[in-house]
This record gives structure tokens, sequence and C-alpha cells, in this order.
């Protein structure tokens, strides 16, 4: 049984306007190599060419952040891709 | 219209009742049904989990949590789209600041997560909100760029 990934609305042009897609895989790292293979316009949006998450996303498992990458998934685990929604004073 | 006068109102309150530190909240909108949600500053709470990856406190910086995403996605379901993006200054006043334009728009995509949503941000001074000023992408530009300022009334109702 594959995890099920939560689109948010932002990125939704490039999943068809899918707001869950589902994907087999056993770690974050994979899991977003899939997503990526599968919807293409994903690419650039949630990692930067080095592979590595961007700052401004945060991944959750089961409503948990992630440690890293190779943040391990089981069958069922609902992952979850935000985008940050934050701001502030002062200089970036 | 960027936000009606009861939605001015209740952010006047939340930005008043959040100060020393940063309010923040959406409006979505569908059609012409709209929802203000108030959020929780979960700046803190980063901040006190990861120190290093977010050195700044909820006195001058907001972050949204996954549950308030939650419950934006919930409206989002129901055709709901992200209208205005809110969030308080405290006694620095209205302006877009550069971390503010660096979130709303991240490297390396240079422009707005969120398309099309006006962004909002609520000068408090002293514990009183005193004016409001919004900002929309300008594609032309590639940059946030002012649209309306409007200084922010207390309403009598409110006893102050």
């Amino acid at each position: 049984m594959p995890v099920t990934v939560y689109i948010p609305t932002p990125f939704r042009r490039a999943t068809s306007n899918r707001d869950r897609v589902q994907v087999a895989a056993a770690d974050v790292r994979s899991l977003l190599d899939e997503l990526e293979h599968a919807y293409g316009g994903l690419k650039g949006l949630v990692r930067n060419e080095q592979g590595e998450i961007h700052h401004h996303i945060n991944v959750f498992v089961n409503n948990e952040s992630i440690d890293g990458l190779d943040t391990r998934l089981e069958d069922g685990d609902e992952v979850a891709i935000i985008p940050a929604l934050a701001g502030g004073e002062g200089p970036a | 219209m960027i936000l009606t006068a009861d939605e001015i109102e209740a952010i006047r309150l939340q930005a008043e009742t959040e100060y020393p530190n940063e309010c923040c909240g959406v409006v979505m909108a569908h059609g012409d049904e709209r929802s203000l949600l108030r959020f929780k500053n979960a700046q803190d709470e980063m901040h006190r989990m990861d120190p290093k990856r977010f050195p700044r406190t909820g006195a001058n910086a907001y972050y949204v949590g996954k549950a308030d995403h939650d419950r934006m996605d919930q409206l989002a379901r129901g055709g709901f789209d992200v209208a205005v993006i809110y969030h308080s200054h405290p006694d620095v006043g209205a302006y877009f600041s550069p971390t503010d334009r660096q979130q709303a728009a991240p490297a390396p995509l240079g422009e707005p997560i969120w398309t099309g949503a006006t962004y909002v941000v609520f000068a408090v001074n002293g514990g009183r909100a005193g004016e409001f000023a919004a900002f929309r992408w300008d594609a032309e530009a590639r940059d946030f760029v002012e649209v309306h300022r409007q200084g922010v009334t207390t309403s009598a109702a409110s006893g102050r």
C-alpha cells in the first residue's frame, strides 16, 4: 500500500489540481524522486538542484516534521508538503 | 476592497491582543463569501524547537503551523482561495519588510508561492493598531508594491 501525499494549494497546478496523490516509496527522498518523476511541474518547487528541500518548504509525516530526506516511510503514512507561510519585520 | 470593515476590526483586535508579538491570519474568499481565519503565531514554538533554523521569536516574526494550514485546506476544498495574508508589526510600522518579501517570494522561485494573495501588514504601536498597508505582486516589476494604506480607527463598541 502506498503512502498518501498532500499537495498544497499553490503546487496543485503541477498535479492537475489533485490535492492528494498516492506514491509507493520507502523514504522521503525516494518519495520526492517519484513525485518529481510523475509530476514534472513539481521539480524545483520542493527541492533545489542539489536535491535538498528548500528552506521555505516543510515536510510532515503523520503531522510530525521529518528529520531529513532519509526519514523512513511505512505503508499508509500520510505525507504533507507545506510551503511556509511566514514573515516578519526587518532584514531577511 | 481589500478588507471589509468587520475584518479590519477583527484583525485590529487580534493584533492588539497579541502585542508585543506579531499576529497572523488569512482571509479566504469564494465568490462573495469570505472567511477570516485567525492563526496562532507558531514562531515561538519553532524557535524553541530549532533556534538555529528559527533564530527569531514571535516578537519580530510569524510562522503558520500545520494545524492552521489544515484549516486553510478545509476551506480550499470548498472552493475558497487565499485572498489576504495578514500579519502585524509591533512598533516598527506597516511596511513590507525584506523578510516578508523573502518569505512570500522565496529564492529560487523568485515569485509568490501564494499566487494572487494580497499581503496586509498592520502597524501596532505601544499596543494600539495605527494603520495597515497592502502589498501585491507586480509581475512586471517582479516585486511587491504597495497598493493601499489606511488608518485604523478604534470602534466605539470596543470601549477603547
